[in-house]
């Protein structure tokens, strides 16, 4: 029994440890102090619970100097050596803030640059930058949690957010060709109506008086002249989603500013 | 010695050169190479092509009536001006062209023997039909309109046309143009393969009528056709019995314009039938040829009517053979604004459920 209870709990031990493995970083690593302690308490358990349920590295990382050129490259670099990023292909998101430089930057990696494509990284901007504009650090994590939460489930069920869907111009072009579109049919076939009233017209042609089978051809040349090959790009149909380069040669997507 | 020919590109017009390589001319601003084939027959065709057409009709001798037609009266039309011959049992209250009925019984002159005439064969009750029947072709039509007292005021008459024949022979150039698509991962690709085509032949023409008064309306009188001409008779006075005849003041020389021009949009048109093989084709020069083009005098049968509504004037012609209608209906306004918002109401529950769905 006692060699049985002992399996049990190394195979628990070793399963958890496996577990763990891949998140082997802090779910939030607030170095700029921006959070209270019981902030970064609810914070983390909000992104670990995430990150188990998506199998998908969601991590918070401020600093009050930049490390780096740019935020960008800064989150990228922090994300590539830092050890984030699930799987073999790293896949994960960071917000990055910097309070010094009051900048920051949203770094996607692996499956993150298909579930956080350019539209859902705009969504999250639009949401996450007024928060930070007022120094609200703790709501605008907590907008960038949820909002990964929603987004991540938009792109599990196979559909991941499409802008179109929320940009106030997209309502704007289906309303107004639901009050174009009608009108215009409903006129070119009152037209149509109406120039059957009229059925006395100059007419064009003698097709009528041609008598039957008199055609003859006795010439009939099609030369060959010359072509003309236009070549266009094709327009990208994969995730819709803007990416660069690290300095590590991984891959990422991403956006950012000031705030 | 002949002289040296030269020949201009057919893609930009630049001067060809010849390239000792390929044994082709070739292009030094397009890059294009033309084989001296391809560019000696291009050039033969253009040449046939692009001569001026020449239609040459044959002068119309006139033919006066030989029959006695005593029993025959000149009605004059102050309003219009139109001058019709009918038999002198005919009431004449109405001018068939205008529906004045500011129309007097002259002394008939003599008038010009048509070459052959088809005879009414739709009576005034069936032609009465055939105008009631056409109603359902207009929606917008008042219902002021149907009154059958306005209908029964149709009359019949016989109106002068210029048909003419001709066989004519056709040298055509079209410029087409063949259009390939296709793709790879990251480009689409449109190939555009450009051709000359020339399409050399006759085609012959029977009965092309114009009418030849002045006072029938000429849309009216090329709309109403076609005419079986198997029908047409050689004229005798007796098919005038009951209906008005007008003789011709329209020139047969002043209608051939409009004869040649429809010979010609046709000849291009059936030639064009034999170049479906491309996706665009534009006639590029057209030659139409012939001689001793036939001009014969007819009297074709029509019913007109005119019927005033809202102070204007609406007129109707029906084919006196084959009972087909035209003319303009006027438009009842309301019925047209009905016809819309109804439409409209259908087309907007519709996209209003399209638009939702998109939406969500």
């Amino acid at each position: 029994m006692k060699r049985v209870l002992t399996f049990v709990l190394l195979l628990s031990l070793v399963f958890s440890t496996l577990c763990f493995a891949q998140f082997e970083n802090r779910a939030v690593s607030d170095n700029a102090e921006l959070l209270t302690s019981l902030e970064y308490r609810d914070v983390t358990r909000k992104i670990e619970a995430l990150r188990e349920k998506y199998d998908f590295d969601i991590a918070v990382y401020t600093e009050y100097e930049m490390g780096g050129v740019s935020a960008q490259s800064t989150a990228d670099d922090i994300y590539d050596y830092g050890g984030y990023g699930y799987g073999e292909e790293y896949d994960g998101i960071m917000l990055y803030i910097c309070s010094e430089e009051r900048q920051y930057h949203i770094t996607t990696c692996g499956y993150g640059i298909y579930a956080f494509n350019d539209n859902g990284l705009e969504y999250l901007d639009m949401n996450i930058k007024p928060h930070l504009k007022n120094d609200d650090y703790y709501s605008a994590i907590t907008e960038y949690v949820q909002l990964c939460d929603e987004l991540l489930e938009m792109a599990k069920n196979g559909s991941p957010y499409n802008q179109k869907h929320r940009k106030v111009s997209h309502y704007i072009v289906i309303i107004g060709l639901a009050l174009v579109i009608p009108f215009i049919v409903a006129k070119s076939k009152t037209n149509k109506k109406l120039k059957a009233m009229k059925t006395a017209v100059i007419q064009k042609y003698a097709d009528n008086c041609m008598k039957d089978g008199s055609m003859r051809l006795d010439v009939s040349r099609d030369l060959f002249l010359y072509s003309n090959v236009v070549k266009t790009p094709r327009a990208k149909s994969g995730s819709g989603s803007t990416t660069h380069t690290s300095s590590s040669g991984r891959t990422h997507g991403g956006r950012g500013g000031s705030f | 010695m002949d002289a040296v020919k030269s020949y201009k590109c057919p893609c930009c017009s630049d001067a060809l050169i010849f390239n000792a390589d390929t044994q082709m001319l070739h292009c030094q601003s397009c890059g294009n190479e033309f084989p001296f084939d391809t560019l000696s027959e291009l050039d033969a065709g253009n040449e046939g092509a692009s001569k001026p057409s020449k239609y040459n009709w044959q002068r119309y001798e006139e033919r006066n009536f030989d029959a006695d037609l005593s029993d025959f009266s000149a009605f004059s039309c102050s309003s219009c001006g139109a001058e019709i011959t009918g038999d002198s049992s005919l009431g004449a209250a109405i001018c068939p062209y205008c529906g004045s009925n500011a129309i007097a019984k002259k002394q008939f002159e003599g008038s010009l023997c048509p070459d052959y005439i088809i005879p009414f064969k739709v009576d005034k009750k069936a032609a009465m039909k055939a105008f009631e029947d056409n109603f359902k072709t207009a929606p917008f039509l008042p219902d002021e309109f149907r009154d059958k007292k306005r209908i029964e005021q149709m009359q019949g008459v016989y109106v002068p046309f210029w048909m003419f024949d001709c066989s004519c022979n056709a040298q055509i150039t079209y410029d087409a143009q063949r259009t390939t698509l296709w793709s790879d991962t990251n480009y689409d690709y449109t190939k555009t393969d450009y051709f000359r085509l020339i399409r050399k032949g006759s085609v012959d023409f029977e009965n092309i009528p114009a009418d030849g008064s002045s006072k029938a309306d000429d849309a009216h009188m090329e709309s109403i056709g076609p005419y079986d001409y198997s029908e047409a008779m050689e004229f005798r006075p007796e098919y005038l019995s009951g209906y008005f005849a007008d003789r011709y003041d329209v020139s047969s020389e002043r209608c051939v314009d409009r004869a040649n021009e429809r010979v010609k949009n046709s000849t291009i048109e059936v030639f064009g039938d034999t170049t479906d093989r491309y996706s665009l084709v534009i006639p590029q020069s057209t030659c139409v040829e012939f001689s001793d083009g036939k001009i014969r005098y007819a009297l074709l049968p029509v019913w007109m009517l005119n019927i005033k509504y809202n102070g204007q004037n609406y007129h109707f012609s029906v084919n006196g053979q084959t009972g087909k209608v035209v003319g303009e209906y006027p438009v009842d306004e309301g019925k047209k604004k009905r016809y819309f918002a109804k439409l409209l109401a259908i087309g907007y529950a519709i996209s209003a459920v399209v638009a939702v769905l998109l939406l969500l």
